[in-house]
Formats: structure tokens, sequence, C-alpha cells
């Protein structure tokens, strides 16, 4: 499916939402365009998964709307051209009888007409998604035997094995060590150079910000939506994460 | 050992037994993993309100009991979308009020109790050919529907709000579920009575998925339990006999401790 690259992928335009009358979001607007690679950090409670689920059309914005490739996500069909790994992805029952190639045959078959059946194409598809995130060898693996880490790319693999357009990813770096998380993020860079869109919540701004191309810091509202050059010089980033934060920018 | 087979009674209770057992350990594994399998127990208590009612209107408590507890699935859904009530209570207030329901006919009408006997403890071996192919055909409906959407129940399983974002229509797919647990209850309150079809739901998938490896596995190894516990259930109750439901739920959980032994050995 073609899709315009000059359109955004995702439009959230205002967007408020209130949880039993207290505002989780006031007024947040922003796009996520073709190949950029976006992080939404801020603190706990800041709303930050709220607003996913809300591009998501998990939840319904009490103000505003949002456009997914153009569509209402209530109208919104082309699911194949979103993938999404939730934040409690890992808390998974570890007894749960399924192989890793069954956890990405239910990503690629969601979208087909029933009854669907995995083809030999759909294996080949998956093995070489499994192997684009370096997991190729737990094919027939139990999902519960694997490593928080090794779920996680199970899990983005699930997501990326219909070759969305846009990746949506909620904490996913949650059960993952930092020695790990380094790889982690350069995978999902490689994403991006195939032209996919990636966005993830984290509040993990240290390791992050050395690999995303865009940053949205979000505390009830969007504090700032650029460039990491430009969140490196921006002193609103103190407001959403309180008084006493200092922002110290080092390489080795 | 085969002798009993020889008779009419028992080849209907076989027959029926088998497709009834093999719609419970079916679907049992889905709800087990779904966390929903309370909700054979608490549809099997609003069925007895059912049974109570159709008795009470003079109608056959078959269809009363499947309408009763077709719209109570459907409510207990809606209750735990609706009035924001988790886990299991919305099946603890649906299930408490159809017993209730059924606790008040009972006594108000009191005159045939010797009937709702049967219906709470079973009468498997009173099984007609038309409740034969009832079985018949309620199991081809739930296999049909695993079959035609499995890809679509797993997901749902597994990861509900993944499944929801994949374009699923997750509460569709939960609904059917509901509806077709609430059938099956009915069935299968003749096999074991409705103090114990939920066991015929729950312990079979259970005890598959001590041991099962693949889904596909854990829905062989749970119907193959089932049937087994079936038949030896029937050949006890025709040896010795001893009541053939009671015999059922026992040898299930039999099945249940040697499997849980065997996957504690495999460590």
């Amino acid at each position: 499916m073609s899709i315009d690259s000059h359109s955004p992928l995702v439009d959230v335009r205002s967007i408020s939402f209130a949880w039993h009358g207290a505002d989780v979001l006031i007024d947040v607007s922003l796009e996520v365009h073709v190949g950029d690679f976006l992080a939404i950090i801020g603190p706990n409670g800041s709303g930050k998964s709220t607003l996913i689920k809300i591009m998501l059309g998990l939840l319904r914005p009490t103000k505003g709307e949002v456009r997914l490739l153009g569509e209402s996500p209530t109208r919104f069909q082309k699911w194949t051209q979103i993938g999404y790994v939730a934040q409690k992805v890992t808390h998974i029952d570890p007894f749960f009888p399924v192989s890793v190639q069954e956890v990405l045959a239910m990503g690629l078959l969601a979208g087909r007409r029933i009854p669907a059946f995995l083809t030999r194409a759909d294996s080949m598809a998956i093995d070489e998604t499994l192997e684009r995130v370096g997991v190729s060898h737990l094919t027939k693996r139990m999902i519960g035997e694997l490593s928080g880490g090794e779920q996680q790319r199970v899990f983005i693999a699930r997501a990326i094995v219909n070759n969305p357009a846009i990746i949506i990813l909620d904490e996913p770096t949650t059960g993952i060590d930092s020695g790990a998380r380094e790889q982690f993020y350069n995978m999902l860079n490689t994403l991006t150079d195939h032209n996919m869109a990636v966005v993830l919540v984290t509040h993990d701004i240290g390791v992050v910000t050395r690999h995303v191309k865009k940053l949205a810091c979000l505390n009830q509202r969007l504090y700032f939506h650029g460039t990491h050059e430009e969140f490196c010089q921006c002193d609103r980033l103190l407001y959403p994460f309180a008084v006493g934060n200092h922002l110290i920018d080092h390489t080795h | 050992m085969l002798d009993f087979l020889s008779y009419g009674f028992m080849q209907r209770a076989l027959v029926a037994g088998i497709f009834v057992s093999v719609t419970c350990a079916v679907l049992g594994v889905f709800l087990v993993l779904k966390k929903d399998a309370m909700i054979g127990h608490g549809l099997s208590h609003v069925t007895f309100g059912g049974v109570a009612l159709g008795l009470l209107l003079d109608v056959d408590p078959f269809y009363s009991a499947l309408v009763v507890s077709v719209v109570s699935a459907v409510g207990i859904l809606k209750l735990k979308e609706r009035a924001g009530l988790h886990g299991d209570t919305g099946i603890g207030i649906v299930s408490s009020v159809g017993m209730a329901f059924g606790v008040l006919v009972a006594s108000v009408a009191g005159n045939f109790n010797v009937d709702l006997f049967g219906y709470l403890f079973g009468s498997i071996l009173a099984i007609t050919s038309r409740e034969v192919w009832v079985a018949v055909l309620l199991t081809g409906v739930v296999l049909s529907f695993v079959a035609f959407f499995y890809s679509r129940l797993l997901y749902v399983t597994f990861d509900p709000e993944s499944a929801q974002v994949a374009g699923i229509k997750t509460k569709r797919i939960n609904e059917l579920l509901a509806v077709l647990t609430a059938m099956v209850v009915v069935v299968g309150m003749k096999i074991v009575g409705l103090l114990l079809v939920a066991a015929l739901v729950v312990i079979p998938a259970a005890a598959a998925l001590q041991v099962a490896r693949t889904f596909w596995q854990a829905i062989l190894i749970s119907s193959v339990v089932a049937v087994c516990s079936l038949f030896f259930g029937l050949y006890l109750g025709f040896a010795w006999d001893w009541p053939v439901s009671g015999n059922i739920v026992m040898i299930t959980s039999l099945f249940f401790l040697i499997l849980f032994f065997v996957r504690q050995f495999r460590r």
C-alpha cells in the first residue's frame, strides 16, 4: 500500500482527556511523519500512555481529534499499517502455550479474511522478520521461556511483520537491562531506515535522547516537540520535570 | 470391559458425552487462559434459574435454560463493561441472582423437586436421541467457530489490547465466546448436571495446560482428557453403579493430578 510521504501518518489535533474529572491531557497537538523516530517522554502520570491509546482509538478524547493515515481511529480499517507494542506486554502468562512463530502468526493473520491460515510464504515472512530483530533462533521456543529482552523483540517483530507504516511502542525498555538498551534502540533505528516511523513512549530520558530524531516532552501539556539538538538547548525541559533538574549531555 | 456399550442408552450417553466433552474441553482452553474460567460456574447457576422457570411455565426446561443462560452470558459482559466491575464480580452477581431465582421458583412451585434433581446432578443415562443430535449440532457450531476464528481467538486470548489495535473486533469475539459457553453449559447439564458442568469446562483445560507446548496441543490434550474421563466415568457407573457425573469429574481431576506431576517431574 502506498503512503503519501507529505501527509502525517498520525495527526493529533488539540487533544484533551480527563479521567473522573481530573485532567490527564490538555490541548496536545503533534504529528508523526514517514521515517520519524519520535520519543514521547515525561514523568510518571504525565499522560504518555493515554496519548498513545487515544492515537490508536483505544480511548476517546474529551476534546480534539486524531487522524490515522487521514482517518478517524473509529473508522480506520488499515490496521496492518499500524504496529503496536503495549506497555505491559512482557507481563504475559509464562505458561501460555504459544511459540514465537505463533505470536508472529497472530499479527500476520489478524488483518486477513477468515478463515485465515498460515502459508509457506507467511512462514518465510515470519522467519525474515525474526531475523530482522535478531531472534530468528527462537522461532520454535515458547514465548514464556524467553527473557524480557527477547520477548520484547518478539513483540516488536509481531508489530512489524506486516511492514507497517508506523510502529508505536509504549515503555518498550521495561524489563530490559541497561546494557541491552543500546542494542535495542539501534535495532529500532534500523526500522526507520526502511521509512517506517517509530514512536516510543518512555520515561528513560537519558539513553533515548541519543538515538531518536525528535522528542516530545509531555506532562499533561506538550512542553516541547522538536529535534534532539533543539531539545538540548531548550530550557522548557525544566518545567515538566520539576525544578532542580539539570541537563548534562556528554559522549565518550 | 466394553460390554456396557452394547446397551442403547449407553451408546447414546457415550456419543452425546463425547461431543459435549470435546466442546467443553476446547472452549475451556480459551476460557482458562483468558482467566474467565469462572464463567462456566456462574452460567451453571443461572441455568438453574432458567430450568426452574421452564418447569414453572410448563415449557421444555432446555429451551428456557438456553434463553436465560445466553442472555445472562451477554449480561455478564455488559456488567463488566458498563458497571466497571472487575474480574469475577459480574459473574458473582448474575449467578447469585439466577440461583436465587431458581430457589424461589422451586420453593413457590413446590412440586418438581425430582425433576430439578436430575438437572442438578445430570442424567446422562437418560439421554434421548434428540439430545444426542443437539450435542452433535452444538459441537459442530463450536468447532466451526474455533476453526474459522482461530487466529483471532488466539490473539484476543493472548493479548486483547494488541488484538484490538490490530483491527480485531474483540468485543464481538468475547460475546460469541460467552454465548457458546452458555450453550455448552445448558447442553452439558444433562451429562454431569449443573453442579458439575463447570468442572468439564475448566479441569480438562487446566490439565492440558500443565504439559502442552503449543496451543493446538493444549486443545488436543484437553479433548483427550475430557473424552477419556467420560468413557471411564460411564464404565465405572455401569460396573460399580457409581453416579456417572461424579465419576467423570473425579477422573478428570485425577488426570489433572497426573499431568501436574508430569510437569513437576519435567522440571
